[in-house]
């Protein structure tokens, strides 16, 4: 479903991403894990088009997207779930999905139906479905982050950290949602710090460390591998 | 043979041309206007000095010039003073009220720094319109006609006068320009936290940029206090000190002969466009729009990337400066190594409201060792590092350095003691060489004080000699020698996070912080860094590592603190710290969510 290959970003002189290939392919949920500085958030808003890549191609669907602007590929069913939620604080709950439909604005009945299972994905926003989205706590917001990208109806789902700064609990329910989406033929890739936990519920992960692509395989067989740990921590 | 060329062009042709411009022009409307473009162009050379080199926006001029103007003709009429000597008191009255608006906006920059020169112009304006027994307000108020030694100075030889200080101050300005004081203008406006970290007292360089301008701006005024005998408010207003900025801009700011250009317009122009005298403020705004969307360096940058590019870029050695190139080993020159706790932090926390960035942190560093502080995102390290160069008070706890509580010390005072730092967002100055770079390192050895470097006297060449050979020679330490003469921004990132090294070196600190030095350098890159710093710990420098980049940190490091959420976690040699759960588990997930999570996964 999507092809990275040899991509390499740099911001102005600093490179951040240097020749990454990777895969992700229908109905699969991958994770990108890696730790801080190694490229990962870089990686993904190259892919959704939040930022420009020095060379490389980024296939979707068989198309090429690498240079087509992120409110366009939006429409071609990918969805991202940017770092830190991003939510419209100062919307409504119900509002901010609505936001979410912005590719489908004219179809008022599906919109509306799109809420109604977002709503009962997870039921927490329909309780506060008119409170402003900035007074929800962090794991609503993250909910909300989740389902607001889930309201253009993507087939592929990118989302970056969903866990930062939640308790177990809500990295739980999200990770659970994840699971759930796999299994209604959706396609998921997720960039974690949690590490183990991304393993825990992926089928396949790359391991990103300053830019490139140290490690990569089945996430069961990452599990049990120690090389794991000595990208994290260092050889000596 | 340069001492010779600079006193031909500096002093030579300018008095020439001085000297003769009455015989090729003599009416009194041109040397009327030649009187106007002297005045201006002093002020203008204040005013480059503090826009150009020091990056602060001054809209207020118009203040110290009105000041200037009024104390001279108040200390000839009332007092009784002679004109000349009135002159230069009221500069230096200028120049005091100078330090006190550069003390009420030390905090303020770019716009609001605007914002509060020009409240000060105003307040000034407002004062000579309005104070009517002192000033004479809009009616204005009569001065002599200005005489020396007895004798009265007639229209040219007035215009003589004014040329020759103009002369003298253009020569004190070039003299501070390639100095170490126009180095350290130039720095503090680039990186006001870089300089600092270098021991630069930012505080008092901006006080003395601003006293050193606006004494400029005090003798244009009082200047001009003599040209028609007359000063009325009406002069004094806000438009003027837009003027005078527009003429620093559009010569282009930062340049030494910038100001000769800018004057010219400002003053030239008008004299073409008398039919349009309501329009020319916006003439001025429309010229001074095209000139920033053209020619963002003004004028004078224009021509200087056109005629002198290939010049600036080549990479020869600077002969001016008597670099020399020798095939010797660069050897890094360090302070005697310190045995036992070098630095401890006792305790320390930093919080910021309710976020405890870091909290309780007990640190020792040894002497003669590399410590690395590590830990995931958001556990702290870049805070420790800011309490650690003094960029940020701790809120709690205490900081020994040699046993000596410098807890409370600024990042100027903590650099006096020796310890300096490298920017994970790099800091350097943009505006500069390379060399240059390194050269504001030495900063606190610099020996010779601002009136040696006005006349640069023999000393003063003897030192900047002596310290470019050095900081080439930190330059072929970090293997940019080659790289000496570019712009510092040019350089690839791995290689400006060298020049930030070599920049810190150039302190002899007896502590080297690093921070992060190889983030967003490329592999090639990381591998020179990582040599550097080896070769750094075999010299005996204690370094403090902040690094993500694990290999070098195992491999480098004596001694590893982890921190995670603002607090230590362990601390111990690499081996330990590779091994240790606590430091596993704060990497790659907490054991309880690896539990949730794996539950889940049963379940589906």
């Amino acid at each position: 479903m999507l092809q990275v290959q040899d991509l390499s970003v740099s911001y102005g002189q600093a490179s951040a991403l240097h020749r990454v290939s990777l895969e992700v392919n229908e109905g699969e949920i991958v994770a990108v894990i890696g730790p801080n500085g190694a490229g990962k958030t870089t990686l993904l808003k190259a892919i959704t088009g939040l930022l420009k890549a020095k060379e490389g191609t980024i296939l979707y669907k068989g198309n090429e997207i690498l240079g087509t602007p992120a409110h366009k590929i939006l429409g071609y069913g990918l969805s991202h779930v940017p770092q830190g939620r991003q939510v419209f604080g100062d919307q409504s709950v119900e509002d901010n999905l609505i936001l979410g439909a912005f590719t489908i604005k004219k179809e008022k009945q599906k919109i509306q139906e799109l809420i109604e299972r977002e709503y009962e994905r997870f039921p927490r926003l329909k309780e506060r479905r008119s409170q402003h989205a900035g007074t929800l706590s962090g794991g609503e917001q993250q909910m909300l982050a989740v389902s607001r990208a889930l309201m253009s109806d993507p087939d592929l789902v990118i989302l970056d950290e969903p866990s930062m700064g939640l308790s177990p609990i809500f990295v739980k329910q999200i990770f659970d949602t994840l699971i759930e989406l796999k299994k209604s033929g959706k396609t998921v890739m997720v960039v974690e710090q949690l590490a183990m936990a991304a393993l825990a519920i992926s089928d396949r992960a790359y391991v990103l460390q300053v830019g490139e692509v140290k490690l990569h395989g089945e996430s069961r067989e990452l599990l049990r591998d120690n090389s794991l740990v000595k990208t994290y921590l260092g050889s000596k | 043979m340069i001492k010779a060329k600079w006193w031909i062009y500096q002093i030579g042709i300018p008095l020439v041309l001085l000297y003769a411009f009455p015989w090729f022009f003599n009416n009194a409307h041109t040397i009327h206007v030649a009187q106007t473009f002297l005045i201006t162009y002093i002020v203008i050379v204040g005013l480059n000095l503090l826009v150009g080199l020091s990056n602060q926006l001054s809209l207020g001029h118009v203040g110290f010039y009105a000041i200037g103007a009024y104390s001279s003709a108040i200390l000839t009429m009332t007092v009784g003073l002679n004109f000349f000597v009135s002159i230069l008191i009221s500069g230096l009255i200028a120049a005091v009220f100078g330090a006190i608006v550069a003390l009420l906006s030390l905090r303020a920059k770019g716009p609001y720094l605007a914002m509060v020169t020009i409240a000060f112009g105003e307040l000034i304006s407002i004062i000579a319109n309005r104070w009517v027994n002192v000033t004479g307000g809009p009616a204005g108020i009569k001065t002599s006609v200005p005489s020396l030694f007895g004798f009265e100075l007639g229209q040219i030889q007035y215009m003589w006068f004014i040329g020759l200080l103009a002369i003298i101050f253009t020569a004190g300005a070039t003299n501070i320009f390639r100095g170490r004081f126009g180095r350290t203008f130039t720095a503090f406006g680039n990186s006001e936290v870089a300089s600092e970290v270098l021991g630069i007292n930012v505080r008092n360089w901006k006080i003395l940029a601003f006293s050193v301008s606006a004494f400029l701006a005090g003798v244009g005024g009082g200047l001009f206090a003599f040209q028609n005998q007359f000063i009325s408010s009406t002069t004094f207003e806000l438009n003027l000190s837009i003027m005078f900025l527009i003429a620093v801009i559009i010569g282009g700011s930062g340049t030494k002969i910038g100001p000769i250009i800018g004057t010219a317009v400002i003053i030239g122009l008008p004299q073409f466009l008398h039919n349009f005298v309501d329009y020319h403020l916006m003439i001025f705004g429309g010229i001074l729009l095209i000139a920033l969307i053209l020619l963002p360096d003004g004028i004078v940058g224009a021509f200087t990337k056109l005629s002198y590019f290939k010049k600036f870029s080549s990479k020869k050695v600077n002969t001016d400066l008597g670099i020399l190139h020798d095939d010797r080993k660069a050897t890094i020159d360090l302070p005697d190594g310190i045995n036992g706790k070098l630095l401890e932090l006792k305790n320390i926390s930093m919080h910021f409201g309710g976020l405890k960035a870091i909290d309780d942190v007990e640190i020792e560093v040894l002497g003669g060792t590399v410590h690395g502080i590590i830990g995931p995102n958001g556990s702290g390290k870049s805070t420790t590092v800011n309490v650690l160069s003094g960029v940020y008070m701790p809120t709690g706890g205490n900081l020994l350095w040699k046993g000596k509580d410098i807890t409370k010390y600024a990042p100027h005072g903590i650099a006096q003691e020796g310890i300096t730092r490298t920017f994970q967002n790099l800091q350097l100055f943009e505006d500069m060489s390379v060399l240059q770079n390194v050269m504001v390192g030495f900063h606190r050895h610099f020996k010779t004080g601002f009136l040696k470097n006005l006349l640069y006297l023999g000393q003063v060449s003897k030192e900047e000699r002596y310290y470019a050979q050095k900081a080439y020679d930190l330059l072929r330490i970090v293997g940019l020698e080659e790289r000496a003469h570019e712009k510092a921004s040019d350089l690839p990132y791995g290689e400006q996070r060298l020049v930030e090294i070599a920049r810190g070196l150039a302190l002899k600190p007896d502590l080297l912080i690093l921070d992060e030095p190889a983030a967003g350098a490329s592999p090639k890159e990381i591998e020179k860094i990582m040599d550097v710093i080896q070769r750094l710990k075999n010299a005996g420098l204690s370094i403090i590592l902040v690094e993500h980049h694990m290999d070098i940190v195992m491999n480098v490091c004596d001694y590893i603190t982890v921190l995670d959420f603002g607090k230590k976690i362990c601390e111990g040699t690499p081996e330990t710290i590779q091994n240790d759960p606590r430091v596993i588990e704060a990497y790659l997930g907490g054991e309880e969510v690896n539990q949730l999570v794996a539950g889940t996964r049963s379940i589906g």
